[in-house]
């Protein structure tokens, strides 16, 4: 007896098949910025190219330059990223100046949050809490992943920000 | 002039996509390390994965509660494959007697020689490295000590 494969009913031409169905390989990227200067107030639109457009999510990992003892108090954050919803969380790590003392929060744009990170990313490191760029929000549009920092300081303040994401 | 409808024959030029982006379905991995001896330097656990062709893989590692923190210490990483470029964090209480803690973002990619504290994975043992090489993905361990030490890992986490 023959067997027969299973089918759904539906011929080759009749598949609808779009964009989304189709998407790039999951591939890592680098993402480093220690230059930019932000004015007071102002955001910034840190622009990653992931070289093609369709990539839906991107897991992000990134540190600011604080590490008094070590990178083993590198302050830090770890965010997921979205297209459409542009939603993200995270959590932030941080030294408050010292040795023994450290936090770690967690984010949520959707549930209200404002930041996505504690203010870690400027690079004046004068003094343990003198910290004024936070990552805002984060979300992948088109081909470009885009981190958007927001100085909360009266004066201009220069970024400082490493690290990488995974885009899938 | 007639107006071709796209056809999925088409497929590759009109979505401008090759063979390189249409990659292997993701799938689970897992590690079981309970106080396995190893020299002192270098060590290296290799896992097998169905095939080549994975790009990304992230996981979540537990080691060693050097410390009674009520948990163990641990980190989430990330690895690519040919660059065998990591980043992760960390929460451990290290020491002999002290509440002390350390968290801590490390990152390959941008110069750090290792991705933990040594002491996260058994005494001052680290984890070193984390990337794919073709079917395999390789989780590297140093132990900064100098003689054998027990090396302790549990996680699972996926591959794309």
């Amino acid at each position: 007896m023959r067997i027969k494969q299973a089918t759904d009913g539906r011929s080759h031409n009749a598949l609808t098949v779009g964009v989304n169905d189709h998407h790039p390989r999951p591939r890592q990227v680098t993402i480093s910025n220690t230059s930019q200067s932000l004015p007071p107030g102002t955001t910034y639109d840190l622009d990653i190219d992931l070289g093609v457009a369709g990539y839906q999510r991107a897991h992000v990992m990134i540190m600011g330059p604080w590490q008094p003892t070590g990178p083993q108090w590198r302050e830090a954050a770890e965010v997921v990223v979205t297209t459409d919803s542009a939603e993200a969380q995270g959590y932030s790590v941080r030294d408050t100046g010292s040795f023994k003392k450290s936090y770690a929060a967690t984010y949520s744009k959707q549930n209200g949050d404002t930041n996505l990170t504690h203010k870690i990313f400027d690079s004046d490191v004068s003094g343990y809490d003198k910290r004024y760029i936070a990552l805002l929000d984060a979300w992948i549009t088109g081909s470009t992943l885009r981190l958007r920092f927001k100085n909360y300081f009266g004066g201009s303040k220069p970024l400082w920000v490493k690290g990488q994401a995974e885009v899938y | 002039m007639r107006l071709d409808q796209p056809r999925l024959a088409d497929h590759d030029k009109l979505l401008d996509v090759g063979a390189e982006d249409h990659h292997l379905q993701a799938e689970t991995w897992t590690v079981q390390i309970n106080a396995t001896t190893i020299p002192s330097g270098t060590y290296e656990h290799r896992i097998s994965l169905s095939g080549s062709g994975h790009k990304i893989a992230h996981g979540i590692l537990r080691g060693w509660p050097s410390v009674d923190i009520r948990g163990h210490a641990g980190c989430s990483v990330v690895g690519s494959d040919n660059s065998a470029e990591s980043m992760s964090m960390g929460l451990v209480s290290y020491g002999s007697g002290y509440l002390t803690s350390y968290m801590g973002a490390y990152s390959r990619l941008h110069g750090d020689t290792r991705l933990s504290i040594p002491g996260v994975f058994g005494p001052s043992i680290a984890l070193a490295d984390f990337y794919i090489d073709d079917d395999e993905l390789v989780l590297e361990f140093y132990n900064t000590y100098g003689s054998n030490r027990p090396l302790t890992c549990y996680g699972s986490g996926v591959v794309k």
